[in-house]
């Protein structure tokens, strides 16, 4: 379980990462990049969460060992 | 909000094509320049460009792809490498050195090897500036009066200085264009990444004999990655690195993100170079928001002398 917790906690550092350069690629302002940064970061971290949750799926019902 | 015309000249007015001066440059350094008409520049772009790859050649004895076990090595395994931003130099070394003389055998490697790839790859990046400043440079207007107080700077080769900039220190390009939250964010953002990596991999990531994709990508992050290696790179790994995948990952995401502050940097100075709209201001006076920050556009021409 802290492994899990570990491994949860630096994808949520990664994320982050991923999802600020995004957001700042994408609005050239300050404000609107910061602004919109919780709504991509929510947005980023449920399409994770959506994605692995298929790749576990698939994984107990085709490649189950 | 009116939109503000914009400062780019009809193809007939401009220097060149520019997608023709950055396919020439990607070929070969300056060569772009010299379609461009701008002699000296092409000189300067060449010697210095093509100069620290023969350098690196000559520490590295042209052994750098060397560094890809056996199994990876065919025609386009060494692509995904910095060097290959210098494409004609790139494509001479995998001619005339390749991954050794065959049937490939483990040969010791020469002692300055790691500077020589380095430098090698530091070619490829600073091409890749030199390309930027072609692009710039043919979509500006073939006569241009001086400038009566023309700044140090060109006009055409600030957004290829902002864009080196910001691939030698993560948020200098910000920097450099006033923008100071940014810089302070996207510097904290990638070197925290960066270091957080290198922490989990124990410094094993600072070696490209070990890790020649991974070593790729966190190049991109300039010197912190350079200064890292050339300090603590190559060091002996005893015991087990039970997060060295995350550290790997984490490290050369670092560098690749980069890439989009690299992208974020070239858009604002272009915009303002050109008077075009900023990335997502259409998009926000479409939305009926309007667009926050102001709108500076200096003169094309500005500090410019054909």
């Amino acid at each position: 379980m802290k492994d899990l917790a570990l491994h949860v906690g630096l994808f949520l550092v990664v994320s982050f990462a991923i999802v600020l350069l995004g957001s700042f690629y994408a609005d050239a302002h300050d404000r609107a990049a910061l602004g919109a940064l919780p709504r991509r970061l929510a947005t980023f971290l449920l399409g994770c969460a959506v994605l692995a949750a298929i790749l576990l799926a698939c994984e107990f019902l085709f490649a189950r060992v | 909000m009116a939109a503000a015309p914009s400062k780019i000249p009809p193809p007939s007015t401009r220097r060149g094509d520019p997608n023709v001066a950055v396919i020439l440059t990607w070929f070969l350094p300056g060569a772009g320049h010299l379609y461009l008409g701008r002699g000296l520049w092409a000189l300067a772009v060449f010697g210095v460009v093509e100069g620290i790859y023969a350098l690196g050649l000559w520490l590295s004895d042209g052994m750098a792809f060397e560094y890809l076990d056996a199994e990876l090595r065919s025609a386009l395994a060494p692509v995904l490498s910095p060097e290959a931003g210098n494409l004609g130099a790139f494509l001479w070394q995998l001619r005339r050195f390749g991954f050794g003389p065959e049937p490939w055998y483990p040969r010791p490697f020469p002692p300055y090897i790691g500077l020589g790839s380095m430098l090698t790859a530091l070619s490829g990046v600073l091409n890749i500036v030199a390309m930027v400043h072609a692009h710039v440079l043919a979509r500006m207007p073939a006569t241009l009066p001086r400038a009566p107080h023309a700044t140090s700077v060109p006009a055409s080769a600030r957004p290829a200085l902002a864009v080196g900039l910001a691939w030698l220190v993560p948020g200098l390009g910000h920097l450099y264009q006033g923008r100071r939250l940014r810089a302070l964010l996207v510097l904290v953002t990638l070197v925290g990444l960066f270091a957080l990596g290198t922490l989990l991999a124990h410094g094993s990531n600072l070696s490209r004999e070990r890790h020649f994709y991974y070593w790729a990508g966190q190049f991109l992050l300039g010197l912190p990655a350079l200064a890292s290696e050339l300090i603590v790179g190559d060091a002996p790994v005893a015991g087990e690195l039970p997060l060295v995948e995350v550290g790997l990952v984490f490290a050369c995401v670092a560098g690749m993100l980069n890439v989009l502050a690299m992208i974020d940097v070239f858009g604002w100075q272009e915009a303002e170079l050109f008077g075009l709209p900023k990335r997502g201001e259409e998009r926000a006076a479409a939305e009926g928001g309007g667009a926050q920050g102001s709108r500076t556009s200096p003169g094309a021409g500005e500090g410019e002398a054909a």
